[in-house]
């Protein structure tokens, strides 16, 4: 569903990705519209993760435009910061702060770039340290969380921020099995909220349950887009139907 | 015995030997450090002219032996109109030079902070002062400290140059010494003697400094 009343809060156009000389994306096209959850899926390499990484310009694009917000993402500097501030993003390999514990971590960017009294920025961070269900681990260092519970921080981090959107680049892939559920929960809660999300995830199972929409890419491409019981149940193409088939088994 | 002989009639000199050369080796350290933190800043900043600068400048005094820099400055300078003293230039010379392994040592102490989380930063709205601060530097001091020391104590050794153009250091001393008495091991025995006076007790507080960064998390 490509709305044109309402405004997408993240738009690609045309956009290229190439690393030295290999293409990594393909005239890339994407609408998100506000309180949608898109799910991103697809065979390792097909630039899922380089895609959902476009979007805040942690990768630069060599064609195209990115709009965030209505606002074409500007090439460096402070108006850069300023977008990427509204738009959340959870890594793979959670990256929290080592030199700080799990509040700190959360408390950091609202302090030093939303300019947040303290007092409050701490407050906000122990609400968000309960609703991802780990307020006792506040005083932790990273090092001493699990996995499950660092990327849990991490999504309070970005939460802290009051995103727009947020990107999510394969959260639960790092993690070991027991840990992965304790984060999709923290995730279909935030689906539920309404939250405008990307996910680029091979949990298929939320995939199913939470998104709006499933877009399948393969070798730098959209190659299918559709709502995920139609996506499951009735593939379109032979390629998202020989993944599905690969990845369905067990 | 020379070396008692030495120290008897001549020890005046050291000490003030010993004086210059710890001024030269606090003012040139200070200013090594000034540099090599603005030098590795620009080295890792978002600007590349800057970057590509602080490149030249690093590899530049990496490949210029010292005394060659240390005589070049004090003759090329007044040529071109900047006129100092001896030891003022000599200062510059040190500071200018081990700035430059200075900017080394922190670009590799940056480095091993994890990529993920500068971009972590990146992506949480952080310009790059806000992430250099708040996630860059206050994880990498700790890793620096040892090859801080180091690069201090090659500096203490490094003062004895500007001996080589007048400055009235140990060096500086001893040679003039040598000069007088001709009693040249016992001599250069006393020099060494008098920079291992300084570099010693450098080195363990050093490590005292870098225990103690330990603890703090």
């Amino acid at each position: 569903m490509s709305a044109t009343s309402v405004q997408p809060l993240v738009s690609l156009r045309h956009v290229d990705k190439l690393f030295g000389d290999n293409q990594v994306l393909y005239d890339i096209n994407l609408d998100i519209a506000p309180g949608e959850v898109v799910v991103l899926v697809g065979p390792s390499g097909s630039g899922k993760s380089t895609l959902c990484r476009c979007i805040n310009r942690l990768e630069t694009i060599n064609a195209g435009e990115v709009h965030v917000n209505g606002e074409l993402l500007p090439l460096e500097g402070k108006d850069l910061s300023r977008i990427r501030a509204d738009v959340g993003m959870v890594f793979q390999s959670f990256n929290l702060f080592g030199h700080m514990t799990a509040l700190e971590n959360i408390t950091v960017a609202p302090i030093k770039v939303r300019g947040t009294d303290k007092k409050e920025a701490i407050e906000l961070g122990m609400k968000l340290l309960t609703r991802v269900g780990i307020p006792e681990k506040a005083h932790q260092y990273p090092a001493q969380l699990s996995g499950g519970q660092q990327q849990r921080v991490a999504i309070a981090r970005a939460l802290a921020m009051n995103p727009k959107v947020m990107l999510f680049d394969e959260p639960t892939s790092a993690l070991d099995p027991e840990m992965i559920n304790e984060v999709l929960d923290v995730m279909t809660s935030l689906a539920q909220d309404g939250m405008t999300m990307l996910i680029v995830t091979h949990e298929m199972g939320f995939a199913r349950r939470a998104a709006n929409r499933v877009i399948f890419m393969d070798e730098g491409r959209i190659v299918e887009q559709a709502p995920p019981s139609e996506f499951f149940s009735n593939p379109k193409t032979d390629r998202a139907k020989d993944f599905l088939s690969k990845i369905l088994q067990h | 015995m020379d070396l008692i002989y030495i120290i008897r009639e001549y020890w005046p000199m050291f000490a003030r030997g010993a004086e210059m050369t710890l001024f030269l080796t606090v003012t040139s350290a200070l200013l090594a450090f000034l540099i090599g933190s603005i030098v590795a800043v620009m080295r890792i900043g978002p600007i590349p002219p800057l970057r590509a600068a602080a490149s030249v400048y690093i590899e530049i005094m990496r490949a210029i032996p010292l005394l060659a820099l240390i005589i070049l400055f004090l003759v090329a300078l007044p040529k071109i109109g900047i006129f100092y003293s001896t030891t003022i230039s000599a200062i510059l010379t040190l500071g200018i030079y081990t700035g430059a392994y200075v900017a080394e040592a922190l670009r590799a102490g940056f480095r091993t902070v994890p990529k993920g989380q500068i971009e972590a930063a990146r992506a949480l709205g952080m310009t790059f002062r806000g992430m250099f601060l708040n996630v860059l530097l206050p994880q990498s001091i700790r890793s620096v400290i040892p090859p801080m020391g180091n690069l201090l104590i090659s500096n203490i050794k490094a003062t004895a140059l500007a001996g080589a153009v007048g400055v009235q250091e140990i060096y500086w001393a001893a040679a003039r010494v040598n000069f007088d008495s001709a009693r040249s091991i016992a001599v250069f025995t006393l020099a060494a003697i008098c920079y291992l006076c300084i570099a010693l007790p450098t080195g363990f507080l050093w490590r005292k400094l870098e225990a103690r960064m330990k603890i703090v998390r």
